[in-house]
């Protein structure tokens, strides 16, 4: 066992280059084809060939005739069952959306789409990613399709390629495995992962609590602006709206001081990776404490703001930081 | 392992899971004692009904305490769990208790395995028609329960039927080609275990006057015959069966034994057959008699491989003949044998001393006469002393059997008038011996059906000059016997339905049936290494190893399965586009190596492909309008517009 193990790990880098030079990245739907489809017996079908040559050996032995047309129609089944295998994954379309971020860490979910344009439906499709514990499972009706998350560990912040899938199904008998491996252009945004145990934020205003707390409040009220993704529902002007057919947000002036900035090199002497983890943690607590906040990053900066885009915005520029996976 | 193989299989598919176990033990069941059939069903019965809840209230080792009584119960019935029938029926017994410890898919996935197996050993059973349908209905049944299983019962049952149903049709292609080609092996791998069917037909152990009597009643067929060119004469049909030598005052015994370990014996100083006369070919499908010896017009000049002629000029085949079986014979009517065994000769002479006085004295009489005049003198007695052919002669009780006969009830069936002239014969000084077999046959379209009740049994004498000649005593009694059938020499109310002269288009139609039945045993049941090597040969195939066995078997693969997956292939196309999109597409290709993205609109591309090929311009912006107006306008006369329009525009690079 240890040969073949040692074996097998020393072809596994040659074996990979193959696949995937054999199965380059897609973009966009793409659609199983045959040159790209395996198939092979499963334990089950390999005992479902002892039945055969055992038919046989009776016919033989007994010089049964019928004995023979049997065996050989247990084989002609067999190759009916084979092409079922194969035409249940043959001509599925996949393609994937562009997923959610999350933080490294967590599971990425990758959005798929099965697209099933024949008329049967197609049995038991299973998913996996390479180097994933977990897979996804399901059948997909004739004429219709299919969305699936799958989900992909996330290990380091960056971006995340949907590792190269393994499509396989043996439906409809569980004599045979069919199975494809298919690349597809899905990337996933993978935030730094927030530091557990973060200190503070950074206040250089010294401003006092009870100073904190009116900046959350919505007295600084300092007109209307229109609606963004990403505002909160809450600074909707529901009246002013209902007038004008517009969406309209309340803009509020914060108080001075009140305004957050989280820089980078501030943080200097602690390691890359730890400063964009602390400043994730304090972006987040920012958000949380509805406190505007900016970010200064040696390339880039984030003027202060509040809400959903701004939060992606950072994060973003945090997870695209240099150095991480790309 | 996947995990999904140990998923928990719920108790409705369990139920299917039994249903169709059910169906492939079906068979097996009926040949079973009774008492065991019922024992198994009944076991069968209950575990399938089986709750979910009940189940895990059963002991652990259950299926094992299970397992030892059913292997009990099949011990008890066969003396064995091995061989033919003892292992076909602990194989189905151990199937109906595995159902008992079936709780995950691998577990079903076994037993699946298991009754699939089951299916095809009920040919073993027989291999009627409808036991060929049965196994191909009983296959269904698995194959479907499997898929419905396996699927998680997702599948409505009648979509389900149909693909299973389909799954089976499209085996049939390459069963019957595999059937055809696949070499068939001269004889068995091993010794078959003898099996203890009921023997039917004549027997070779033995002749006693009165058993060919009971076989009348049987109008089961004994075999079937098809003469390659034509038929001899009714009258002359005699077909050989088992010869006796030794007569002690009651039966008829072969001389060293017709079966068993004499084979030596029976094969030593085997006389010679010199046939006159033409030739008549033709082939025998014998129905299982489970005997070796088979049976032959007199007198066989050709002896099939596989065969042997032994030295009572009877054809023993090399194996007992426990599946219908056909053979390749020629015969020819008149003979003489040369090389005649002398002991053989002399044992043919030898009587029990002090017995059927009356019969010794009277056939004395003729012993100064020539052979032949003996013979006549003989068959003129019987015919002037008022002697009947009957089917319900009086029973002989008395020491001296044949004189009692002879002398004093003179009715007397074929086996009493062959015995006694044979015993005559001899006792005149003439070698004689009793031949039995069959005589006549009933034509049924392009063939012949022997059935039991055609058993006959006749004489054979002794000449100097000519060897063994047929001397047929109840020729010379009833007639009609021999040539027109049992039927019309017999008081038909004593005959079975088939053999009688009445009731003629009932007979017709299981005649009918019967053309189906032989043409069945022909060409499906008796297709063995003989019939193939014949088949073959029209194919142009001389051998396994020739290059045309190969062509046809590749080539006929390659033809079933390419037209699958040519079918396959169709069928998984992608819907073809509408006939403006291909007109485009080749508009497309036209403007090379430029090419239109996916996500780009007409529209977009022309003014893409104007700006790349301005001399083209014109023809872009007509085609693309020309296209908008055929896909997406009312425009009927838009389609024809745009193909003139495409065909007319030049590459944008000349090749």
């Amino acid at each position: 066992m240890p040969m073949t193990a040692a074996l097998l790990s020393f072809w596994r880098p040659y074996w990979q280059r193959f696949l995937a030079r054999r199965h380059p990245v897609e973009s966009g739907k793409v659609r199983i084809r045959h040159q790209r489809l395996y198939i092979l017996p499963t334990l089950y079908g390999l005992g479902f060939g002892m039945i055969f040559i055992t038919m046989l050996v009776g016919a033989l032995n007994y010089q049964l005739s019928l004995g023979f047309f049997f065996a050989f129609l247990l084989l002609g089944v067999a190759h009916a069952i084979l092409l079922r295998t194969y035409a249940n994954l043959l001509g599925l379309q996949l393609s994937c959306g562009t997923p959610i971020p999350v933080f490294a860490g967590e599971n990425v979910y990758f959005p798929l789409t099965l697209l099933n344009e024949k008329r049967q439906p197609r049995f038991g499709v299973n998913i996996q990613a390479r180097q994933q514990a977990e897979s996804a499972s399901t059948h997909i009706p004739g004429q219709d399709h299919q969305l699936l998350a799958l989900p992909v560990k996330s290990r380091q912040r960056g971006l995340l390629a949907l590792p190269r899938l393994t499509i396989s199904s043996t439906m409809p008998l569980g004599f045979f495995r069919c199975w494809t491996y298919l690349a597809l252009d899905g990337v996933a945004l993978v935030y730094p992962q927030p530091e557990p145990d973060p200190p503070p934020l950074p206040d250089h205003g010294a401003l006092s609590d009870g100073k904190k707390m009116q900046a959350s409040g919505n007295e600084d009220f300092a007109g209307l602006r229109e609606f963004q993704r990403g505002d909160a529902l809450h600074d909707i002007a529901w009246k002013q709206s209902a007038r004008t057919e517009q969406i309209l947000i309340r803009q509020h002036q914060s108080p001075i001081g009140a305004t957050l900035w989280l820089n980078f090199d501030e943080l200097a002497g602690l390691p890359v990776e730890v400063r964009l983890s602390r400043l994730t943690a304090w972006i987040l607590q920012a958000e949380s404490t509805q406190r505007p906040y900016g970010l200064a990053l040696p390339a880039q900066q984030f003027p202060p703001a509040l809400g959903h885009d701004h939060l992606h915005r950072c994060l973003s520029a945090l997870a695209q930081y240099p150095g991480g996976a790309t | 392992m996947t995990p999904s193989r140990l998923r928990l299989v719920s108790a409705s598919d369990l139920q299917w899971l039994g249903g169709a176990l059910a169906l492939s033990c079906f068979p097996h069941l009926l040949e079973q004692p009774l008492w065991l059939a019922l024992s198994l069903a009944a076991i069968l019965l209950v575990l399938t009904r089986l709750s979910a809840d009940q189940r895990a209230r059963l002991p652990r080792y259950s299926h094992l305490i299970l397992g030892a009584v059913v292997a009990v119960l099949v011990f008890q019935a066969y003396q064995t769990l091995v061989g033919r029938e003892g292992g076909v029926a602990i194989l189905m017994a151990l199937s109906i208790v595995k159902l008992l410890e079936t709780r995950t898919l691998r577990d079903v996935r076994g037993l699946l395995l298991l009754m699939f197996l089951l299916s095809g050993l009920a040919l073993l059973h027989g291999q009627a028609p409808w036991q060929a349908a049965y196994a191909l209905i009983s296959t269904l049944a698995v194959l479907y329960a499997a898929q419905r299983i396996e699927l998680g019962n997702t599948l409505p049952m009648g979509i389900n039927l149909k693909s299973s149903s389909r799954m089976i049709l499209e085996g049939i292609p390459i069963a019957i080609l595999l059937f055809v080609l696949f070499p068939r092996l001269p004889a068995p791998l091993w010794a078959i275990p003898d099996h203890s069917s009921a023997k039917t037909g004549l027997s070779g152990d033995q002749m006693t006057p009165g058993s060919i009597g009971n076989m009348i009643q049987d109008e089961s067929v004994a075999f079937r015959v098809s003469f390659k060119d034509k038929a001899p004469p009714q009258a002359n049909m005699y077909w050989r069966g088992p010869v006796f030598e030794d007569f002690d005052g009651i039966s008829w015994q072969p001389a060293y034994g017709q079966n068993r370990d004499q084979n030596a014996l029976r094969f030593q100083a085997v006389p010679k057959i010199i046939g006159e006369g033409e030739v008549y070919s033709y082939s025998i499908t014998l129905e299982p008699h489970q005997q070796s010896w088979l049976l032959a017009l007199d007198m066989p000049t050709h002896i099939p491989a596989n065969a042997n002629l032994s030295n009572r000029l009877q054809i023993v085949s090399n194996q007992v003949v426990s599946e219908k079986k056909r053979i390749e014979l020629s015969a020819q009517l008149s003979w003489r044998t040369v090389n005649d065994s002398p002991r053989q000769i002399e044992r043919s002479l030898i009587l029990p001393a002090d017995l059927n006085p009356k019969s010794r004295a009277l056939a004395l009489s003729w012993a100064h006469l020539p052979p032949r005049d003996r013979v006549a003198a003989g068959l003129n007695w019987l015919r002037n002393n008022d002697f009947s052919y009957t089917l319900s002669p009086p029973v002989l009780t008395s020491r001296h059997r044949i004189d009692e006969f002879l002398f004093t009830h003179r009715q007397g069936f074929c086996e009493h008038y062959a015995s006694a002239f044979a015993f005559m014969m001899r006792a005149a000084g003439l070698p004689a011996r009793v031949v039995t077999g069959y005589q006549g046959a009933q034509q049924n379209a392009d063939y012949w059906i022997v059935r039991q009740a055609d058993a006959h049994a006749w004489t054979e004498v002794w000449y100097a000059d000519q060897g063994w000649q047929r001397v047929d005593p109840t020729f010379v009694i009833s007639p009609s016997r021999i040539t027109a059938g049992i039927g019309l020499s017999i008081d038909s109310t004593e005959l079975p339905f088939m053999m009688r002269q009445d009731n003629a288009w009932l007979r017709n139609l299981r005649l009918k049936a019967d053309i189906l039945v032989h043409g069945w045993n022909q060409w499906v049941v008796g297709y063995d290494q003989k019939r193939q090597n014949e088949l073959l040969k029209k194919l142009g195939i001389d051998d396994f190893l020739s290059s045309a066995f190969l062509l046809w078997l590749i080539g006929g693969l390659l033809a079933i399965l390419g037209s699958f997956a040519a079918w396959l292939l169709y069928k998984s196309q992608p819907p073809r586009p509408d006939a403006a999109s291909r007109i485009f597409r080749r508009f497309i290709r036209k403007l090379a190596p430029m090419d239109k993205a996916a996500s780009e609109t007409a529209q977009a591309f022309a003014a893409r492909a104007q700006a790349q090929y301005p001399h083209l311009a014109k023809h872009i912006e007509a085609i693309t309008h020309l296209y908008l107006n055929a896909r997406y306008g009312n425009d009927p006369a838009a389609l024809p517009a745009l193909e003139q329009a495409v065909r007319q525009m030049p590459r944008a690079r000349q090749p």
